[in-house]
């Protein structure tokens, strides 16, 4: 693996990124600041009910998973779909084909520089923020098996959004696409209620949905509402998700790339 | 008058070649169409499933939250329609901004017209639209309640298009970038489909001054449903003009700043 080429790919994303930092930090606070809003809804939803708990979820709960959804989703959304479709829209794809390294590969560096110069610091900051003033307890082991839900998942949205960005190639721009499927993230993947929540005929198609792994399960994990055999089941589902869409996603991208026809670059 | 009709004219001339361009990508725009659709399929599941677990939010009925998120919706789909800061702030960037702010209009009728927004959404706002219309026939509500509803949600639109057109110029001139403008947008959106009184009075006060989604259709909705009494449409409708005046000054003087890059 040519990895001077990927180091140099990374700190060039890196670079890039940093030209619009401030706009980025601003970006981050507004969007933290949505989710303080969900969990205002949901406090007076459960001040009004007088309940302890609805749908297995506490008032302390509920806050707790609302901000680790905030936070997570900052990582759910990779670039990778606006770098292929920049790369198809101007041409440069046949140019960034011809060299020696994996083209998918320099796109989830790419995208991957920009994930880690901007949203990794934020969501350590806020993540460990949010664990001490919540006193939610984690163990070692939660922690391991939440950092490696949040690694599949990102992997996982990454490829999703490869295969978006290459439908560009028949559509000329992917973002409608991409924002329906944001939004379908975001609905069936629980950022606006936890799934629990859902009626029972509802959450049997979700289950059936990889959707849930991005934001619910993650979040669910670190907050203790789901139990170690749930947990276990889901890292098996992350894993049979993840061999299912990269499979999807390489004989797709074969089969995009015979069809490509570049101007430019 | 003449002055506004021709800059109307312009406007409807340019939407006119717009919708031609939408039919041209019609796969895209079959796509956010359904994206806009899913958006009012979403306003509408939510609500339900908080009113099947729970009571929902106190003083509100499942109705009255149904409308005023559908409301709240109807208007951010409009006022998508209308503007797009991503494509405003590239043209800026590149210098292809120039061509429209040379043309004999107003340069806030050139730039919404020069770069139209996400035509396809108004099938989220029509679609909304039908479940505003359902909810105001299920509660019974007369036309002498409804129709100044239905005007202070269009006041409302205008208000908050111009507003994040103001917040989008900014956005350019400190950040060269749209995010910024699109967070705030996303803010509104998120924060407006619910009551605002429950995110306590600072930022009541913050969803009415600085960014008034609460006189766009929050406040409405209470006149509506007679929480607020009839004399406030007069504040609400106030309120709504000092908002477009305003933001039309603010954007008519930052636009200045703007310094062609190319083109």
């Amino acid at each position: 693996m040519n990895t001077r080429a990927y180091s140099s790919l990374m700190i060039i994303g890196i670079k890039s990124t940093l030209v619009y930092f401030k706009d980025f930090i601003l970006s981050s606070v507004l969007y933290l600041l949505s989710f303080l809003f969900i969990i205002f809804i949901w406090n007076a939803v459960y001040i009004s009910e007088h309940a302890t708990t609805i749908g297995g979820f506490s008032l302390p709960q509920i806050d707790a998973y609302f901000i680790v959804v905030g936070i997570i989703s900052m990582l759910m959304n990779t670039s990778n779909d606006n770098i292929l479709e920049e790369d198809i829209q101007e041409g440069n794809i046949a140019g960034k084909l011809i060299k020696p390294i994996n083209y998918a590969a320099s796109v989830f560096t790419e995208s991957t520089s920009n994930t880690l110069i901007t949203a990794v610091p934020v969501i350590i900051i806020a993540l460990t923020i949010a664990i001490l003033a919540l006193h939610i307890t984690v163990s070692s082991t939660t922690l391991l098996v939440f950092i490696a839900e949040l690694a599949m998942g990102y992997i996982l949205i990454g490829i999703i959004q490869f295969i978006i960005g290459s439908f560009s190639i028949y559509t000329t721009t992917i973002d409608g696409f991409s924002s329906l499927v944001m939004t379908m993230i975001a609905f069936l993947g629980g950022g606006i209620m936890p799934l629990n929540f859902f009626p029972l005929w509802a959450r049997g198609i979700v289950g059936a949905l990889p959707f849930q792994l991005f934001l619910y399960v993650p979040s669910a994990t670190l907050n203790g509402a789901i139990s170690g055999t749930q947990i276990y089941n889901y890292l098996v589902l992350y894993v049979a998700w993840l061999a299912v869409i990269s499979g999807l996603g390489f004989i797709w991208w074969g089969r995009v790339k015979r069809n490509l026809t570049a101007v430019g670059g | 008058m003449g002055r506004y009709t021709e800059n109307a004219r312009y406007f409807l001339i340019c939407q006119k070649y717009a919708w031609k361009d939408w039919f041209v990508y019609r796969l895209q725009g079959a796509i956010w169409v359904a994206l806009s659709l899913m958006s009012t399929v979403v306003t509408y599941a939510g609500i339900t499933i908080i009113y099947n677990v729970s009571s929902g939010i106190p003083g509100w009925n499942y109705l009255q939250l149904l409308l005023l998120s559908t409301s709240s919706n109807m208007v951010m789909s409009l006022v998508w329609f209308f503007i797009n800061p991503w494509s405003i702030v590239n043209k800026m960037r590149i210098g292809k901004l120039d061509p429209y702010l040379i043309r004999p209009f107003g340069k806030m009728t050139c730039v919404l017209s020069g770069v139209p927004g996400a035509l396809s959404l108004i099938a989220g706002a029509l679609s909304s639209a039908g479940i505003v219309a359902y909810v105001i026939f299920r509660l019974g509500i007369g036309p002498l309640l409804s129709i100044p509803y239905v005007l202070m949600l269009l006041m409302g639109t205008a208000a908050l298009t111009m507003i994040f057109l103001a917040v989008t110029v900014i956005s350019y001139i400190f950040m060269r970038s749209a995010q910024f403008s699109r967070s705030v947008f996303n803010l509104g959106e998120s924060a407006g489909a619910y009551p605002i009184a429950i995110y306590g009075i600072g930022f009541q006060v913050f969803f009415s001054l600085l960014l008034p989604i609460g006189f766009a259709y929050y406040y409405p909705s209470e006149i509506l449903f007679g929480k607020l009494g009839v004399s406030f449409i007069l504040v609400d409708v106030l309120a709504l003009a000092i908002a477009i005046v305003s933001s039309y000054a603010i954007f008519n003087r930052l636009i200045k700043e703007y310094e062609s890059g190319g083109g």
